[in-house]
């Protein structure tokens, strides 16, 4: 029986599904020793047209984004042996909800940081998100300032390529 | 102004990689609100009204009127909801009738900005 669980990218290294690591803690081949220019990855799940300004944002700040729209998708990404730094999951999905997607993404041996986001406010989002498993929580709209807030807690050492104090956070 | 400081982010994401970046978004964001409003409009014409399916729509509205910065239509948003919550059909109506206006004038300024 195929064992499905899959432990997600972290900075300390990775483990694929047959148990062996990665012989550079899974940093990739063009990772240099004292390189800081890694690139983190994020995997957003949402519509299509809140994605685009996710990724957008997220690409400016250096990260790679993968975007899904449905639960199934981002469920085939991580079978199929795909890790993430950051999930940014939104709450309505087609299909199955993001709250439902978190659960079963954790059941699923997913260990990446999760960030649910929608519409709601703080107070209102946060408990049931964190609820069904999440990390974070983030009012939409995703902006450059947050998003960072968010790639820092995964690497202390990051910098933006850009400032980005003088956004609304 | 319609417009708060996120859709100037917006503008400042594109580049010579993306230079058509705010047309695309705002392109979505017409197909999506669209969308949505008709959603709306046909939900509201069910009596008794159906709050919870009401205030689904409504916060994927917030959700994508906020994603392109746009203040009022979001103010109004927040409201109906409120009204959704609190069950008050004339509350919704209301909000409704003022979030379309909104939206019309909001279509108009993003129209007056591509030009």
């Amino acid at each position: 029986m195929k064992d499905k669980r899959i432990q997600a990218t972290k900075n300390e290294g990775y483990q694929t599904m047959d148990g062996s690591t990665g012989n550079n803690g899974g940093k990739g081949e063009h990772w240099k020793e004292g390189d800081s220019e890694k690139k983190l990855t994020a995997l957003v799940m949402d519509d299509p047209f809140c994605s685009k300004v996710e990724k957008a944002y997220l690409k400016s700040l250096g990260v790679d984004v993968h975007c899904v729209e449905t639960a199934n998708d981002a469920f085939k990404l991580f079978s199929d042996g795909r890790s993430f730094d950051l999930i940014f999951l939104c709450s309505i999905l087609p299909g199955i909800n993001g709250f439902m997607a978190t659960k079963m993404l954790r059941e699923m041996g997913v260990q990446s940081k999760i960030v649910g986001l929608c519409g709601l406010t703080m107070e209102q989002g946060r408990k049931s998100f964190l609820d069904a498993g999440a990390d974070e929580y983030c009012e939409k709209p995703l902006t450059a300032a947050k998003a960072v807030h968010f790639l820092r807690q995964i690497d202390p050492n990051y910098k933006p390529p850009y400032s980005t104090t003088r956004s609304q956070a | 102004g319609y417009l708060d400081d996120q859709f100037v982010q917006l503008e400042e994401l594109q580049d010579h990689a993306n230079p058509n970046f705010v047309e695309e978004v705002v392109a979505l964001f017409y197909k999506d609100s669209s969308r949505l409003l008709l959603n709306i409009d046909q939900a509201l014409e069910k009596k008794p009204l159906e709050f919870t399916k009401l205030d689904g729509y409504m916060h994927q509205f917030k959700g994508s009127s906020s994603s392109i910065g746009a203040k009022k239509v979001k103010a109004e948003c927040t409201l109906f909801r409120d009204y959704c919550r609190a069950g008050n059909a004339e509350g919704c109506m209301r909000t409704f009738q003022q979030l379309k206006k909104e939206y019309a004038t909001l279509r108009k300024k993003l129209e007056a900005y591509f030009q």
